[in-house]
């Protein structure tokens, strides 16, 4: 068949199509996908015929545009959403239950060692951190000047600060983990070590009070989701070392895809850590309830942990 | 005509209906110049809004600080599911697609824009620029993880409607390839000045090796001939 006939023939077809992958709606949606089977076939033959060059661009941009029509997402953002924290995540975290639990021993045995440590000699914290990084934290949770200054319109302030600093490196941790793990291993060290060496400070200081019943609520979110995020890093560069019986980027591809839902329940965790932190935490009202108030946050943390990487649903 | 091979950058997708369909993965020129254009919308947005929120205080601040986050991370995973393009790569004519050609889900989309910060190691997307020159797709690390490439957008584009009186039959027996150049000159010569028909034709002509005077009007009724128009 000449190029002429076969187009005079199959036009009709084709402009209609087009019309409608414009305007996104269609006479006859049930025809849809026929028809698009019906215009691939004719990019073959245009193909196989070898006509013109123009004809089978014309039609390539046509299948492409169809396809995309045909294949979009018309899934909105929170069902997705819904599905990835209430199914797959827990999923995922039963898959990498081993990469969890690494994670839980190295960021909390290296706390507690730095914790050990710093409280068996209070020199010991100059080893973590500068002096005035250490005035700051003295003061921040000083008896005597804590609970000062602190108004909603700071609330908001701390709120702002924490969304974008800690999900960030949250975010950046799991994103390092790409580098053959050393990001995320780097981010789990340094905070264990950190975080458990202030901890033994305030010991050492005497401020276990004020300290604790401030960071006992919201750390039972946050300290969980950074390693967890850790957790995630680790295994996506994990991937990259060890791809089994795949190509190495395939592999990579395969994981990443596997940990993402665990991604995002890190982020939902801080975006709670931040909501506490900001405006539950700093209140003044008597260690038992904030204590009352933490254990349960940590229970409801460790029954979610339960549930993903013990039943893994 | 000697055969040549063209050097173009097309790749071609198996689909399951049978078909493999052409893209074009968009190189590190155009993808820079629509992170530009991306990063002027974020930053007037941030200044907008510092504008708007300077005047509440602390409170203004805060909210400030989870408008950065928005922008830094929810920016591109936002527009890249909704569309699959963010408004600098629509601005470019670029769209992100799966490996297989699909638009991106959900999670290739979250993942290849969550590991931006690898990308942009030791600074200005150096790794991630090394990635895409070293990778056939133009792919940076978080396309690698994700799935997914950045590929022209491609417009429908009208076939013209020429018709012509047609040789009655072939000077002499060609390649299919040559017949495709002179079916591509005929279908195309209406929108070419005529200086650059005329440039067109005789190298045709001559790589043909066909004696001839008006060289256009004789290129046009060859390939009315071959699209199968009437004599």
């Amino acid at each position: 068949m000449k190029q002429s006939q076969f187009v005079k023939q199959r036009e009709p077809l084709w402009l209609q199509l087009e019309q409608e992958l414009n305007a996104g709606s269609f006479a006859r949606p049930e025809l849809f996908p026929a028809t698009y089977r019906q215009l691939c076939s004719d990019l073959s033959l245009a193909r196989s015929r070898q006509y013109s060059p123009l004809l089978i661009d014309r039609l390539n941009q046509l299948v492409a545009a169809g396809q995309h029509y045909l294949y979009q997402n018309n899934q909105p953002v929170w069902f997705e959403l819904r599905q990835l924290i209430g199914i797959r995540a827990l999923e995922a975290c039963y898959q990498f239950r081993r990469w969890i639990w690494l994670n839980l021993v190295l960021f909390y045995g290296l706390g507690l060692a730095a914790a050990l440590f710093v409280c068996s000699s209070a020199d010991n914290i100059n080893y973590f951190m500068s002096v005035a990084d250490l005035e700051k934290f003295t003061e921040m949770y000083d008896p005597a000047s804590s609970g000062a200054g602190r108004n909603a319109q700071s609330d908001v302030l701390m709120f702002g600060f924490y969304i974008y600093n800690n999900i960030g490196i949250a975010f950046q941790t799991f994103a390092g983990g790409m580098l053959l793990c050393v990001g995320a291993l780097f981010f789990i060290v340094y905070n264990g070590l950190y975080l458990g060496a202030v901890a033994g400070h305030m010991i050492n200081m005497g401020f276990n009070e004020p300290f604790f019943s401030f960071v006992i609520g919201h750390g039972s979110v946050e300290l969980t989701a950074i390693v967890l995020s850790g957790a995630a890093g680790c295994r996506l560069g994990f991937s990259l070392l060890s791809p089994g019986i795949y190509k190495r980027f395939t592999s990579l591809k395969l994981v990443a895809h596997q940990v993402m839902p665990i991604v995002v329940v890190a982020f939902v965790m801080l975006v709670l850590a931040a909501g506490i932190e900001a405006f539950w935490s700093p209140r003044l009202l008597a260690a038992e309830i904030k204590y009352t108030v933490g254990a349960f946050c940590w229970a409801a943390v460790c029954y979610w942990l339960y549930r993903g990487t013990v039943l893994g649903r | 005509m000697k055969q040549t091979s063209i050097i173009d950058n097309k790749i071609g997708i198996q689909l399951p209906e049978g078909v493999s369909l052409t893209l074009v993965p968009a190189g590190i020129a155009v993808r820079t110049a629509a992170f530009i254009i991306d990063f002027i919308y974020r930053a007037l947005l941030f200044i907008a809004a510092a504008l708007v929120l300077g005047q509440v205080g602390q409170a203004g601040e805060g909210i400030l600080l989870v408008i950065l986050f928005v922008l830094n991370w929810c920016y591109y995973i936002f527009f890249e599911y909704r569309t699959g393009s963010s408004p600098g790569k629509r601005k470019m004519n670029l769209k992100v697609v799966a490996d297989n050609g699909l638009p991106a889900g959900f999670s290739a989309i979250v993942l290849r824009n969550l590991l931006r910060p690898v990308d942009m190691l030791p600074l200005g997307y150096a790794l991630g620029l090394v990635s895409m020159v070293l990778s056939q797709n133009f792919k940076r690390l978080g396309d690698w993880a994700g799935g997914t490439m950045v590929v022209y957008q491609q417009q429908v584009l009208p076939l013209p409607k020429i018709t012509g009186q047609a040789l009655t039959q072939a000077p002499q027996p060609l390649a299919s390839s040559e017949q495709a150049a002179v079916l591509d000159f005929w279908l195309r010569h209406a929108s070419l000045s005529e200086q650059r028909q005329q440039e067109l034709a005789e190298l045709l002509i001559s790589a043909l090796d066909i004696e001839t005077d008006d060289k256009v009007a004789y290129l046009c009724a060859l390939g009315a001939y071959y699209a199968g128009e009437k004599a």
